[in-house]
């Protein structure tokens, strides 16, 4: 195998290989998380570790504080006291951009894809290098930066098609319906080489159809042995995805367990919908 | 009437090579800057001082010089970037103008003070003797096309990709791992080098390099180049350069004073902003854009995203 081949076959990887198996690569940690915007406690004390393989799903009214919770493990935003370790790396309060990069990828609750990008080239981005990245190697050394790049589209097309948006992947993302957008963001993720992947209410918005796909997409992902933490207001999907919930409220886990044991109390029915 | 006519194309040429750099700063990083003229003075006073001083005016000598000046010059104006978004960052462009060509200004023993240098011997590359107009407009076009042809590269690797990307979304294009500080103050380093290039190219032609003709309205006349030429497409710049640069031919031509250059370029800059948000060249790439769209059964209305940034 060259060299080159090589590559491609090892970064091509992150997207249809088994990912966080071996448990301690990709574990992700939440120690003692505090925050507070102004005067308002928005997380008082979150402690969880994401078990590897697991669908873990956030549930709590809105306004809970699961996002927050979202920003604070994907980086970027800086808890007031607390950790977070993912990959037995300290990453409190390091930059999205670094966090991304060590496979702990996050969706965003409005998408965001890039709308005058086609969709290879959304997955292309997410799974270009530093090097790729460079000016100043674009501009002196041409060739390497075009085959690095060609590498990168690689990863991108396997991406794209394990949503199963390939015969889509040359239309821009601005044309694609709402659900397909929220495959497109998860494919993002896959090109990243994600092994964690934070999902920001991924079936909000989509019809019968595309939540089927959806929840295809992440039972697939589940059995290759990522992690995978969602916030979902669709209580049907967390209880056919998720092996595991947490219940927040003001930014206090008030329960965990499964969904049938956190769903049964009574209390927190009342909570969530208001009654 | 043939000297006008290779004037105006040797003014619009050079001020294509300033501003082309410049149009990836404001149509990808939207930032808005306003010290590009100083840049373009420094390059300007690289070749003066070198030729003046007769260390060389050989061309293949000055230009990579003024590469190295202009670029780290452009690097230490650029860091701020880091810190100020969008539009503090003018007011820091602003202040670097202005040290910059004060500096210059009271730098006597280099600049020669506020009437500048003028009077060297004419440029060179390899003992061949650039002299007539012709002679400038067969230099200038190759490193047009070397420029154009980097930008274009740039753009189409993975760097120009983020650019896109970075215009659109910087909140997901970090959870996609690229900094966008960091691709902000590349292309900002990158128009710098141009700009320092197109100095020298300028002053080369001139035969005078003086502080005051790069000061804060030049540098308000090579943004307005830009906007009015179209920012986010590559041939804008080259429409606006083309237009600005001879302004004053244009106005002579119809009798108006050479003063009301600043009154026209104004009232265009207006126009640009109220109906042309994409400029000259956006018009283009729009009506292109319309034709396909017509072109097309009305079975497809999904294409309508706004393609402006893609031309």
């Amino acid at each position: 195998m060259t060299a080159e081949k090589a590559l491609v076959f090892s970064r091509a990887g992150h997207v249809s290989h088994s990912a966080g198996r071996d448990g301690g690569a990709s574990r992700l940690v939440a120690r003692g998380l505090f925050k507070r915007f102004g005067s308002q406690e928005v997380i008082a004390g979150f402690d969880h570790d994401l078990e590897p393989g697991v669908v873990t799903g956030l549930v709590g009214p809105n306004g809970a504080g699961k996002t927050t919770i979202f920003n604070l493990l994907s980086g970027g935003l800086k808890p007031d006291s607390g950790t977070v370790t993912f990959a037995d790396q300290d990453v409190t309060g390091k930059p999205m951009h670094v966090v991304s990069r060590m496979g702990l990828g996050r969706s965003f609750q409005d998408v965001r894809v890039f709308p005058a990008l086609d969709c290879l080239d959304n997955c292309a981005l997410y799974a270009q290098t530093v090097r790729e990245t460079s000016l100043v190697r674009t501009l002196l050394m041409p060739r390497s930066t075009a085959r690095l790049s060609g590498v990168s589209r690689q990863v991108a097309t396997e991406a794209v098609e394990f949503v199963g948006l390939g015969s889509k992947k040359d239309n821009l993302a601005g044309s694609l319906s709402y659900a397909d957008q929220k495959l497109l963001a998860i494919a993002r993720l896959l090109a990243i080489g994600a092994t964690t992947l934070l999902l920001d209410e991924p079936a909000s918005g989509l019809d019968r159809r595309g939540v089927e796909k959806l929840m295809e997409v992440i039972r697939r992902l589940r059995d290759e042995g990522r992690t995978i933490l969602l916030i979902e207001h669709n209580l049907d999907v967390v209880r056919e995805m998720c092996q595991k919930v947490l219940f927040l409220d003001r930014g206090r886990v008030l329960a965990e367990g499964t969904p049938d044991d956190v769903f049964a109390r009574t209390e927190l029915a009342e909570l969530y919908f208001g009654a | 009437m043939i000297y006008i006519i290779q004037t105006i194309v040797i003014y619009s040429l050079t001020y294509s090579i300033a501003v082309m750099g410049l149009s990836l700063v404001v149509g990808y990083s939207q930032i808005f800057v306003l010290s590009q003229a100083a840049v373009f003075g420094v390059g300007s006073f690289t070749y003066a001082v070198m030729s003046s001083r007769n260390i060389t005016s050989d061309l293949l000598i000055v230009i990579p010089v003024a590469i190295v000046i202009g670029g780290l010059l452009s690097l230490v104006t650029g860091l701020p970037l880091f810190r100020l978004g969008g539009d503090y960052y003018i007011v820091a462009s602003l202040a670097f103008q202005y040290v910059i060509i004060q500096g210059l200004v009271n730098w006597t023993s280099v600049s020669g003070g506020p009437p500048g240098l003028f009077g060297f011997s004419s440029p060179s590359i390899l003992g061949w003797n650039i002299n007539s107009n012709m002679d400038f407009i067969y230099v200038l076009v190759p490193i047009l096309v070397l420029a154009l042809g980097s930008l274009l590269w740039v753009r189409r690797m993975p760097y120009g990709r983020a650019l896109v990307a970075m215009a659109d979304d910087e909140a997901a294009l970090a959870a996609g791992g690229v900094k966008a500080d960091s691709l902000r103050v590349g292309v900002f380093v990158l128009a710098g080098t141009l700009a320092a290039v197109a100095g020298v190219l300028f002053t080369s032609f001139l035969n005078v390099a003086s502080p005051g003709d790069y000061g804060i309205s030049e540098s308000i006349l090579m943004i307005s180049m830009v906007l009015v030429g179209g920012s986010r497409s590559l041939i804008g710049p080259f429409i606006g350069a083309l237009f600005l640069s001879s302004l004053p031919y244009w106005l002579n031509l119809v009798n108006w004073s050479v003063y009301m250059t600043g009154v026209v370029t104004g009232v265009l800059l207006l126009l640009v902003a109220f109906f042309l948000p994409d400029g000259v060249a956006g018009l283009a790439t729009s009506w292109a854009h319309r034709r396909r769209i017509h072109g097309q059964s009305r079975q497809a209305p999904s294409v309508e995203p706004s393609l402006g940034g893609q031309s």
